[in-house]
């Protein structure tokens, strides 16, 4: 099964590019203190502002610090918290919706309702404000954008529980006496992985674009330490003078977050032949 | 449809009351109580005069009394009064919710009508080059950031052109002018951020138009329509087209909370006078009852929303109302 599932796989081009550019970045990110030219936080306030030459492949920014290292180091910033986010967000969002689906009664409506709620706040404004109020930095960004993306995946999974639930072979788990606990880890969830795992890949993609948002706006990664969302925010205010301040880590996030909606995708056509 | 429309009206209630108490607890991370900062700041406030403002505002009560006392008040509208400038919380929002249904109700317009034509034709001749073209569009707006394409927008129409401008809703010199300059002066403001939110909805818009229409050609009564020996027209633009716009209704719904979301971005970059900006800076000046007001009301509009589309979605598709 696993052959004709990468088999499939490798015959979708746009999907292999991006899983391909994944790998890359994600090298990049690991490696990313040994392969900088130069200092990403090293200020020279001679060569401020300098446009893209042999020596600065990307330019230099407000206070003379290589964009080209700062943008390397930015692909850890962006690939961490995409990770992590989207672990806490399968953390609970795939718990909830089993436990929801499986089990169903007053904890499936409970669990529901609290969906509801938290798809009709404006996330944005729950990230805001706790991000202002705790302190901005790059281990609240990951932990609250996973503690606000988890309803969309709880309702994704509860569905497939339901439709899953009354299939013969958990019936005759039931009726064998097998463990709750083991008919949900064991013999469900194997069932509805394939949705998740799509909407996992898609949820990096997410996950690094509200990053770069919130350092956009002050309340993500601080500087000195480089984000994509921070190197833009600094070329916002040399919108007429500096283009590359605003260009480069414009593409970079474009690049990455294209390359995560691909694979994710193209996982959805593998594994999901029928949508 | 009326038991549907009481079953859907009595769900109102425990989401409207979970908005509050979360947009209410949310208050309670933030270090130190609201008063601190203020108190803090002023050397004339002394522990005893700081100790008998709390309990004037009733702060020295138990945290659920205080919910409760909060809540009783909000269901009156009444949000109390900013802690910035004194004045009251619900006639600042007031003047700002205009600006913003405005802004989203003319970007999610333009998103769907752009939207529903790109799908509908990507669907009909699927793998066409039309429709690999939508498709390359779409996961490019998927992926790029909200902020960059406005950042571009600014360079380009406001900087180097100089045909738009880039911040606000009206010009300086706006108060004296006759009313028709005045309405080209606001629709030339609006027309960038316009064109940017709704840029932004209209990729996710434009590939659900297109699986819904799909999943509507594969169904039976089109090709039954087929065989009969309709037209082409009547076919897809008559019979597929309307069922395929039956799920857009919820998607609406749902896409209320993300526009107004992604409005704070946008409406902070553009400088735009709406909710989305002033819950911004309420979050950033602290302004308890401010930020509690603009999360209780944004997410009381969502709900208000999603339960509109549902009607109307129950309204437009019989079978909905007797599952």
């Amino acid at each position: 099964m696993l052959r004709i599932y990468l088999e499939r796989f490798k015959q979708n081009r746009l999907a292999m590019i991006g899983f391909a550019v994944i790998v890359v970045l994600a090298v990049l990110a690991v490696l990313a203190p040994w392969l900088c030219p130069k200092d990403p936080l090293s200020q020279n306030l001679i060569a401020r502002l300098q446009t893209p030459s042999q020596a600065y492949w990307m330019g230099t920014d407000d206070l003379g610090r290589d964009v080209f290292s700062r943008l390397l180091l930015g692909t850890r910033t962006s690939l961490s918290v995409g990770f992590v986010a989207v672990g806490i967000e399968l953390l609970i969002g795939v718990s909830l919706g089993l436990c929801a689906g499986f089990l169903g009664g007053k904890l499936d409506t409970i669990v529901m309702r609290l969906v509801d709620i938290m798809l009709s706040i404006p996330t944005i404004f729950l990230i805001l404000a706790v991000l202002a109020f705790l302190g901005p930095n790059i281990y609240n960004v990951m932990v609250i954008i996973g503690l606000t993306s988890w309803p969309g995946l709880t309702r994704l999974v509860r569905g497939e529980c339901l439709s899953i639930r009354e299939r013969e072979y958990i019936q005759a788990a039931r009726t064998a006496g097998i463990s709750t606990s083991r008919i949900l880890f064991v013999h469900l969830l194997p069932n509805v992985i394939a949705p998740i795992l799509v909407s996992a890949t898609l949820g990096v993609a997410g996950a690094i674009l509200t990053e770069s948002a919130l350092s956009f706006l002050g309340l993500g990664v601080q500087p000195p330490d480089p984000s994509w969302g921070n190197i833009l925010a600094i070329g916002r205010d040399y919108l007429h003078i500096a283009w590359w301040l605003s260009l480069f880590p414009t593409l970079a996030i474009l690049i990455t977050v294209l390359s995560f909606n691909l694979l994710g995708e193209g996982l959805r056509d593998v594994l999901d032949p029928r949508t | 449809m009326g038991n549907y429309l009481l079953k859907r009206t009595l769900h109102l209630v425990p989401t409207l009351l979970g908005i509050s108490l979360i947009s209410f607890f949310l208050m309670q991370l933030a270090p130190g109580g609201p008063i601190d900062q203020m108190a803090d700041l002023n050397p004339r406030v002394t522990p005893e005069v700081k100790a008998r403002i709390q309990k004037d505002l009733g702060l020295d009560q138990p945290i659920l009394v205080q919910y409760g006392r909060w809540l009783k008040r909000i269901v009156l509208f009444d949000f109390g009064i900013s802690l910035k400038d004194n004045r009251p919380v619900i006639r600042k929002i007031g003047e700002r919710l205009p600006a913003t249904l405005l802004l989203n109700i003319l970007s999610i317009g333009l998103a769907l009508l752009l939207a529903i034509p790109i799908g509908f034709f990507a669907a009909i001749k699927p793998r066409s080059l039309f429709d690999r073209l939508t498709t390359v569009f779409v996961f490019v707006g998927f992926s790029v950031p909200t902020y960059a394409v406005a950042l571009l927008a600014m360079i380009m129409f406001g900087l180097k052109l100089g045909w738009l401008p880039i911040s606000g809703l009206s010009s300086m010199s706006w108060q004296p002018l006759p009313w028709w300059t005045k309405g080209w002066d606001i629709a030339k403001h609006l027309l960038l951020p316009t064109l940017v939110l709704g840029l932004t909805s209209l990729a996710g818009l434009s590939r659900y138009m297109r699986s819904s229409m799909l999943e509507v050609i594969h169904q039976d009564f089109i090709r039954a329509a087929e065989a009969e020996g309709l037209g082409y027209w009547r076919i897809y633009g008559v019979h597929a087209l309307r069922n395929a716009l039956i799920p857009m209704v919820t998607l609406f719904g749902l896409m209320l909370p993300d526009l107004i979301g992604g409005g704070v971005i946008i409406e902070t970059i553009f400088a735009y006078p709406g909710m989305g900006r002033l819950g911004y800076e309420a979050i950033m000046t602290r302004d308890y009852n401010l930020i509690m007001a603009v999360t209780v009301i944004s997410g009381g509009l969502t709900v208000m929303g999603n339960f509109l589309a549902d009607l109307l979605y129950a309204y437009v598709d019989p079978r909905i109302r007797y599952r």
